[in-house]
């Protein structure tokens, strides 16, 4: 007696339930029906037969069908000079069905895979609170969609910040064009837009974003969302340029919105009844963390390493400690350690590119972009770096190219310091609040020392290996212990900088500082507290440890010069990992100013 | 040929050489164009498309009607070989002139999901689903369904179907369980959206006839709008509104602040389950002011003085008590009602969920009877419908109603579908089927031991979701048959059979405004799916009764069917010819009998003051109003509202959560509104979770906190799986309809839940 009955299916034998089998004693032949409409059903589900049961009823049309619908939602005329498009939105009408967004997608062809869910250049937010006192003395909850796109701005950050010249103002409409294969994916339009516009697709490494239809305009037919706004909503306008950057001095963009003299967004949100001052975007107290960017967290940090531990060394050397034996043993030491981390870390960056492969355009942009003058600079430090550790190579030998060696040293560290300047600005210029200048200035330069002065140590302790004259000893008495005290007391400032951001908790506000410091405190607070244990540990701790008398002393009673190097590497590696850590939540708890979002966005 | 001819020959081709390097170097520093840019091109799209992506330029298109909503809109499909490939909407579709919401937008791309079903599936011992073959899976089917019946009686297997396929399913699979699989009771789930409107209908009118054309949303300069949130639930009906061009004056009767209560010229936030009330102290201040139209009421019009006496007790005073809307308010609303020319009433799911919500409807529908605006354009007590094709599930599902909206009980009726279909008229019935919730109740009284479940997701979707998982998981068998086989109440079944879906097959919607409209096959099924229509044949086929259905071969064969079954019934469709003619006409509204010669797209009832009672006239209906259920007490003070949360969301998501576009235009995850006032109260900040509990259920789901809800209510939109183990399980009495939108919750922080 079966207990299951074993069934064909496919090519596949399956195993019905036995309380189900047991009922049914017949099913290992198949029924004579299976032969016949089985078969027959499923042949005609594979057949389509709309074209050949139905007419076509618009083979013939020649214009837009929807042309009647939109006619008088788009310029009759061209902009004139001094004018170009811009999109309006009326809205009264905007009833937040978010119909532009997915017709947007259709009609434009856009990604539905690839993205955080699909390719979105239109998006619908909500503002809500309570409005005007109304006549029965209640007060007026307040409901307002609002459909943002594009801005076609009349100073796009977006084009000032890209490297290799991808985008393109439209000297005609003004409209703001991204080039496609121009783009390196280096997603610096990202952080310079304002308004969360361009969307980069990491499968296609490049960035896209709306072309308010450019080519639709160009023969009198409408951008997508015009076309499918079932109340008309947005249209567009042509409008005067100077009047736009006029009005956007003082704001009068859209409440909650970011800060309208950054890029002068020429859309026009119009509305009969005006919006009361206390709306606020329906993902007001959201704060997510952001993407973290992990090849530019480690670019910043090496750099910086290398940045710090060439001007700290450089300071060694021309400062009181200027011998023969520092300049012959310890200055190559530093330089080639510098030369190499800040190579490893000028190359992490190109893992961030989309299409790295283009990378050699990243000059264009000169002109206009910090990060092409970042990379330039970057570039710069790095020739001058592996000059000077081949001249020091050579002036081993042939003393007479010491000047030059020592000239290189200043310009490797200078044009270093310019680099860093320039990551500094490529943040700042982002007009992001917890990126603002000082802080960001303050965050890098500290990096650079925190960084520097322990491998500036580390490299001095590893050149006394080779050395029988150099002693660790010597090293940590000269000037190792001086170097400890510096670190302390910058990990000391690093750590409270980096803590004050937590004062905002007590703001009643929930600007973008605000949200940092809950995303600190909050979702990231975990990362925030590892950061300060590695801070401590390797800028406090163990940097105390060589204080101690032990560490000048030679002989049985001082640190033995192994334990010392083993307390400086661990304290260099804890302190990098902080730094690291640091930098990724530069960028995981940097929240934007932006639209205003959907409920639960 | 000179010399120097062949020189400057070849000094033009160095030139333009160099050039040509000059410009793939410069290409290669600035590049304008590549496969980058080629992707997202755009071509001039023909047949009136203007330009769309070049990678879904089509060869033809077609219109089909959308399978989302009731509203019924005509979607453009761009097809290449006969394949569907993208979509606009129609722009010469009487509906939607060329517009759609998001859903419409996107009906295509949810065909294409990984979770649809591609074979039948059988759960082994170890739950595992297994595919099985479609004749191991149908005799499954036969010998499980009818060993049941043969243990149980016949009676003991039912079905719950569905307001969305179309109506030659419906009717094949009504009549193929009732007259060929000898079942009693089957109900849809338009038992849980439209039941309502359709008692109301049918007691007022003497038919469910809905009376109105879109065309009067354009019409009117009054327009009431009674729990119904269009500008979300149905956008391209609040387009309509939109282009009204005699600046009307709005009034929406809703609690919550919704996006249309915020556009509304005026906008009465009663108190929850108060409409009855409110609509009742309307009639009272109309009437005694004597803004009515008495002699509509005279030639018209049954019952009035009963009525008048009835709604005596509604005054002002005693309304705002009940309601909190001042009289001042309600008064000005009712002024307004009187001084509008043309006024509409429109309800949707606030008024049909309801305990009372027969009653409500019957409210609305007084008023537009007692001040004359019936059957002229503007006018009407219109029920705004929700699935695409609940209209068509109305007249010819064959649950409640005998096809074509005949009756069970009735001798004649039964003599005459069985006449129409060539069976015996011993296979009909002579009992009406139980409603939805009287199914669900067998099941638990041991009455009901096998379910089949069509193109719905009751384990989602039903009321008091807890008892709701426990009642089902007592069936013998329960066969569930859906395009997708992820659906909660997939996951629970014996056997899966894996449905075609909207695009996938022909057939034909009704939409609110009674428009029949066409659906085509554009789309072809994944795997072994096949269409309902087929699945009801194989049935048929293995039950061993398709003689009764031999001459139904393809839909269309159906429809022809249903055509002789309308014959003579207000819902007359015999004058449509076939599917060329809703397919040339841009549907047509029933009814459309023999003869007729209107060619009006869009057309209206009771243009005569003819209702469809023997005497010609509508009836006032009236009851005193009562109290909810479970009204908010000390353990639990709050009361919990439901309904649709984005335009994005549909049901209980089976479909929209499918596309990547529509997913990133909802909340992904739950949450509560809930009032500053009381979140300050309960100690909840914006954003952190909650705790809802209510005495069958608690979840947990993000606080949204906004005055768009009054203190003292909490709003949970029901596209959320959980919501429903919320909900109170109590039905109106006389449609058995449940009423989703109240029961009695408390709320509470979440600490020990992480706030993202």
């Amino acid at each position: 007696m079966h207990s299951a009955v074993e069934l064909r299916a496919g090519s596949q034998s399956v195993r019905l339930p036995r309380q189900l089998s047991r009922r049914m004693p017949t099913l290992e032949t198949p029924s004579l029906a299976d032969r016949g409409l089985i078969h027959a059903l499923l042949e005609e589900q594979q057949q389509t037969t709309a074209v050949e049961r139905f007419a076509q009823q618009h083979e013939q049309a020649s214009e837009p069908l929807h042309s009647g619908h939109y006619r008088d939602l788009i310029p009759l005329s061209k902009p004139q000079p001094g004018e170009q498009y811009a999109f309006e939105v009326d809205l009264d009408a905007c009833s937040g069905c978010k119909a532009c967004v997915a017709a947007c997608h259709n009609l434009n062809g856009l990604d539905s895979e690839g993205y955080d869910g699909a390719e979105q250049w239109r998006s619908v937010g909500m503002l809500h609170g309570v409005g005007s006192v109304h006549e029965a003395g209640d007060q007026l909850p307040i409901l307002q969609h609002v459909t943002t796109a594009c801005h076609h701005c009349i100073d796009p950050a977006c084009m000032s910040g890209c490297p290799v010249k991808a985008y393109d103002k439209d000297p005609d409409t003004g409209i703001v064009r991204h080039l496609d294969d121009q783009c390196i994916g280096c997603q610096y339009c990202v952080f310079m837009c304002p308004y969360d516009v361009p969307q980069y697709n990491p499968a296609k490494g490049i960035v896209r974003k709306c072309d308010m239809c450019h080519d639709r305009l160009a023969v009198g037919e409408a951008p997508a969302c015009v076309q499918s706004c079932p109340n008309g909503a947005i249209r567009i306008q042509t409008v005067n340029k100077q009047q736009v950057a006029e009005q956007s001095a003082t704001n009068q963009f859209l409440p909650t919105a970011p800060d309208s003299t950054i890029t002068s967004p020429t859309t026009i949100y119009k509305s009969k009844k005006p919006l009361p001052k206390n709306l606020l975007p329906a993902d007001y107290y959201t704060a997510n963390a952001q993407h973290s960017h992990l090849p530019l967290v480690v670019m910043l940090v090496l750099t910086q390493l290398s940045v710090g531990a060439f001007a700290v060394g450089q300071a060694l050397v021309s400062g009181p400690w200027q011998e023969p034996l520092m300049l012959s043993t310890v200055r190559p030491a530093y330089a080639i350690t510098g030369f190499l981390v800040g190579f490893v870390g000028m190359h992490a960056a190109v893992f961030h590119l989309g299409r790295p492969q283009y990378a050699f355009r990243a000059f264009l942009g000169l002109r206009t972009s910090w990060l092409s003058r970042e990379i330039v600079t970057f570039g710069l430090f790095a020739g001058c770096a592996f000059a000077y550790a081949v001249s020091l190579w050579f002036a081993s030998d042939w003393p007479t190219l010491l000047p030059l060696a020592n000239g290189l040293g200043w310009l490797t560290a200078a044009s270093g310091g310019l680099g860093v300047a320039c990551s500094v600005m490529i943040y700042v210029k982002t007009k992001r609040p917890s990126w603002n200048g000082p802080r960001t200035t303050a965050k890098f330069t500290l990096t650079s020392l925190v960084l520097g002065l322990p491998v500036a140590l580390l490299v001095s302790l590893a050149a006394c290996y080779g050395n029988s004259d150099l002693t660790a000893h010597t090293v940590m008495r000269d000037y190792g212990q001086t170097l400890c005290r510096w670190l302390i007391v910058v990990v000391a400032c690093e750590l409270a900088l980096e803590a004050s951001v937590l004062l905002w908790l007590r703001s009643r506000e929930h600007s973008p500082m605000k949200r940092t410091a809950l995303l600190l405190s909050g979702e990231l607070s975990m990362t925030t507290l590892l950061r300060n244990f590695f801070g401590v540990m390797g800028g406090a701790l163990l940097p105390l440890v060589l204080l101690s008398d032990k560490a000048i002393t030679p002989g049985e009673t001082g640190f033995d010069p192994l334990f010392l190097g083993m307390i400086v590497v661990l304290s260099t590696a804890l302190l990098l990992i902080g730094e690291l850590i640091e930098r990724y939540l530069f960028f995981a708890a940097c929240v934007s100013p932006k639209m205003p979002g959907a409920t639960g966005a | 040929m000179s010399s120097d001819t062949v020189e400057s020959t070849v000094g033009s081709t160095e030139t333009s050489r160099i050039s040509a390097l000059r410009d793939s170097v410069g290409d290669l520093v600035r590049q304008w164009k590549g496969p980058l840019t080629e992707e997202l091109l755009r071509t001039p799209g023909k047949f009136g498309l203007g330009q769309i992506p070049v990678a879904k330029a089509p060869d033809a298109t077609t219109t089909m009607v959308c399978g989302y909503c009731s509203t019924g809109c005509g979607l453009n499909i761009h097809l290449q070989d006969g394949e569907a490939v993208n979509l606009t909407p129609t722009v010469d579709y009487p509906v939607n002139t060329g517009m759609a919401c998001p859903k419409g937008w996107e009906a295509l791309s949810v065909l294409g999901s990984s979770d649809r079903g591609t074979m039948p599936l059988i759960p082994d011992d170890h739950g595992r689903k297994v595919p099985v073959k479609w004749d191991i899976a149908m005799r499954v089917f036969c010998e499980r369904f009818k060993e049941i019946q043969s243990r149980h009686g016949k009676q003991s297997v039912a079905f719950l179907s569905t307001g969305q396929i179309p109506t030659e399913e419906m009717a094949y699979l009504g009549s193929l369980a009732k007259f060929g699989m000898g079942m009693q009771h089957g109900d849809g789930n338009t038992r849980q959206c439209m039941a309502t409107a359709a008692v109301a209908y049918k007691q007022s009118f003497g038919f469910d006839a809905p009376p109105y054309t879109y065309q009067d949303f354009e019409e009117s300069d009054v327009i009431v709008l009674v729990g119904s949130n269009l500008c979300i639930a149905h956008p391209i009906m609040w387009q309509r509104v939109c282009r009204n061009p005699h600046d009307p004056e709005i009034i929406v009767l809703d609690p919550r602040t919704t996006e249309t209560a915020a556009a509304a010229t005026q906008h009465l936030a009663l108190k929850p389950k108060s409409d009855l009330e409110l609509l009742y102290g309307l009639a009272h201040i109309l009437i005694a002011e004597g803004w009515i139209d008495e002699q509509y009421i005279q030639q018209h019009v049954n019952d009035y003085d009963e009525f008048a006496r009835h709604i005596e007790k509604y005054t002002p005073d005693y309304v705002q008590q009940v309601s909190g809307i001042s009289k001042e308010s309600l008064y000005y609303a009712a002024r307004t009602i009187h001084k509008g020319k043309r006024v509409s009433f429109w309800w949707t799911m606030g008024v049909n969920q309801s305990y009372q919500g027969v009653r409500t409807a019957q409210a609305i529908i007084n008023l537009a009877l007692i001040t004359g605006n019936m059957g002229k354009p503007g006018t009407g007590a219109n029920s705004i419908t929700g699935q695409c094709n609940a209209m068509g599930s109305r007249l010819f599902s064959n649950t409640t109603n005998l096809l074509g909206g005949h009756d069970f009980t009735n001798q004649e009726h039964r003599q005459k579908v069985a006449g129409t279909l060539g069976i015996d008229e011993s296979h009909i019935p002579t009992e009406n089927s139980w409603a939805y919730d009287r199914i669900i109740e067998g099941i638990l009284r041991d009455e009901i031991k096998g379910l089949w479940v069509i193109c719905t997701n009751p384990a989602h979707s039903w009321i008091n979701q807890n008892t709701c998982h426990e009642i089902l998981d007592r069936l013998d068998f329960l066969v569930v048959q859906d395009m997708y086989h992820t659906t909660e109440t997939a996951q629970r079944a014996d056997l899966y059979l894996p449905a075609a879906g909207w695009g996938e097959k022909e057939g034909t919607f009704i939409n609110s405004e009674r428009r029949i409209g066409l659906l085509k096959k554009v789309a072809k099924a994944p795997g072994q799916a096949l269409s309902d229509f087929s699945i009801f044949r194989l049935v048929a086929d293995y039950w061993g009764c398709e003689q009764m259905f031999e001459k139904w071969q393809q839909p269309e064969d159906v429809f022809q069917t249903l055509k002789e079954l309308s014959r003579g019934q207000p819902c007359d469709i015999t004058g449509i010819e076939d599917y060329q003619m809703l397919d040339q006409r841009g549907g047509i509204q029933w009814p459309y009998p023999e003869g007729c010669n209107e060619d009006k797209a869009e057309r209206r009832l009771f243009s005569d003051g003819q209702f469809f009672h023997a005497d010609g006239k509508a009836r006032l209906l009236f009851e005193a109003s009562r109290n909810m259920p479970e009204p908010p007490s000390r353990q639990y003070p709050y009361l919990l509202l439901t309904g649709r949360g984005t335009a994005s969301q549909w049901h209980t998501q089976t479909r929209t959560a499918k596309s990547p576009v529509l997913r990133g235009l909802y909340p992904q995850d739950m949450y509560v509104e809930i009032n500053p006032h009381d979140a300050e109260h309960e100690g909840i900040s914006p954003n952190s979770m909650v705790q809802v509990e209510s005495q069958r259920g608690s979840i947990s789901a993000k606080a949204f906190v906004t005055s768009t809800v009054q203190q003292g209510q909490l709003f949970i939109p029901m596209h959320y799986e959980a919501t429903n183990q919320l909900t109170l399980a109590h039905f109106d009495p006389y449609s058995r309809q449940p009423s989703y939108k109240n029961c009695a919750v408390r709320i509470s922080p979440a600490h020990h839940i992480a706030a993202g």
